[in-house]
């Protein structure tokens, strides 16, 4: 069975002011109390030149802190991760609790995004060594050494430019899809399991050219709502192409 | 090369000399210094947690009584500072429904300084005054008011309490941090 790690929606924007304050805590506890999150702060490391610095920065979790979502000094981070003893949500009741917070978010600051990303991550589902071989086959096309002595580890990353037209705006969207085959240890309720098996990573995000604070919470969500259905179509399309024949 | 570390607390700046909260690394790379960093923030972070939660249920912990638990707290304070502060937060959020750990938790920052404790502290006594439990809330007011600190007027007065005797504590609070 697949296996989803993570999600990630960020919201890219200026937050430097924005510090974990008592005032804005208690605002915000309140404000989250339906969605379970609580205010606290995490330490944010800057190197810079040679100095480092750290801030106290802001941030609201879940008790179990699989959904958390961190103010950092460019982006607000929208991230839901894989707990040992529970179910990952399915990807679009993770959008919708998104949306669900960023307005309310949104309610209580006022911040214009200049830049958007989706991320998601899943481990495909377990395969005999045999058939992760003949996937390989079916992404690349090796050249005699590798035809022959067959790569236990090997990555793929494909970058495309796209178009969403987001409220009459025109944005260039970079659609990004990595396929690999990892060897790792995962964490299970029933202990650590050594596994390999393919990862599937999807990383749909508006272009860097383009800097200037524009997006708001309407556009926020017809970019989650667009990129979810491309980030679909793709997976269906890579899945139809890694059951075949 | 020798790096300073300068940390930026709020608004105050602290150079190393001043600050206990960290150590000299003499390196050019800014991959050591997270590596470090990293590395510190696992080691020492499993020790402190291992020690801490033991105490937390092992001790006794009573309104005006310092425990093992405090000693340690503060002790890690003084060594580790900033770091300790995070840890015990994390804590907190991870135990919001262990009503046990959590009151005791704040039974520990009543006796501690609010300075010392930092935006952590203070994340933390807020978050118990909005918790589930009345006992908890209780120890959150008084947190408040063993601390002294007529910042969190403000704070306190922006809650309200269905239980009567919580409402009445709570407007005592305030009113004995209004007359400081």
């Amino acid at each position: 069975m697949e296996m989803p790690q993570r999600y990630q929606v960020n919201f890219f924007c200026d937050l430097d002011e924005v510090s974990p304050e008592a005032s804005l805590i208690m605002k915000l506890n309140e404000a989250f109390k339906e969605h379970s999150l609580v205010s606290s702060s995490f330490q944010e490391f800057v190197f810079d030149g040679n100095t480092t610095t750290t801030k106290q920065r802001l941030i609201l979790t879940t008790e179990r802190k699989d959904f958390v979502v961190r103010f950092d000094k460019n982006a607000i981070i929208f991230e839901q991760v894989r707990h040992q003893d529970f179910e990952m949500p399915s990807l679009d009741k993770y959008l919708k609790k998104v949306k669900e917070v960023f307005k309310i978010i949104n309610d209580n600051f006022s911040i214009k995004g200049k830049r958007l990303s989706f991320l998601f991550t899943c481990l495909l589902k377990e395969m005999e060594k045999k058939d992760l071989e003949k996937t390989y086959h079916k992404i690349l096309i090796p050249n005699s050494y590798y035809a022959k002595q067959k790569p236990f580890e090997w990555n793929t990353r494909q970058v495309a430019l796209s178009e969403y037209a987001i409220n009459k705006k025109k944005e260039k969207i970079n659609v990004i899809t990595q396929i690999n085959r990892s060897q790792g240890t995962l964490t299970l309720a029933t202990g650590k399991k050594n596994v390999d098996r393919i990862l599937y990573s999807s990383d749909i995000n508006t272009n860097q050219e383009n800097m200037n604070p524009r997006f708001d919470l309407s556009d926020f969500e017809i970019f989650l709502d667009k990129s979810y259905n491309q980030f679909v179509e793709i997976k269906k399309d890579f899945e139809e192409i890694l059951n075949g024949d | 090369m020798e790096i300073e570390l300068a940390f930026q607390d709020f608004e105050e700046q602290k150079t190393l000399s001043d600050s206990k909260d960290f150590f000299l690394i003499e390196t050019s790379s800014k991959q050591e210094i997270k590596k470090f960093i990293e590395k510190f923030n696992i080691q020492e972070k499993d020790l402190f947690l291992n020690q801490f939660k033991r105490l937390l249920d092992d001790s006794n912990f009573e309104y005006g009584f310092s425990n093992p638990a405090e000693h340690y707290v503060r002790e890690a304070l003084s060594n580790y500072g900033l770091f300790v502060r995070n840890w015990i937060s994390e804590i907190f959020i991870e135990n919001l429904s262990n009503e046990k750990r959590t009151s005791s938790i704040l039974k520990i920052l009543m006796h501690l300084d609010s300075e010392e404790l930092g935006c952590q502290g203070v994340s933390i006594a807020l978050a118990a005054l909005s918790h589930k439990s009345n006992a908890v809330r209780e120890d959150a007011i008084r947190v408040f008011e063993n601390w002294e600190n007529p910042n969190y007027i403000t704070a306190l007065k922006s809650i309200s309490c269905s239980e009567e005797w919580l409402q009445e504590m709570l407007e005592e609070v305030i009113a004995y941090l209004e007359s400081l």
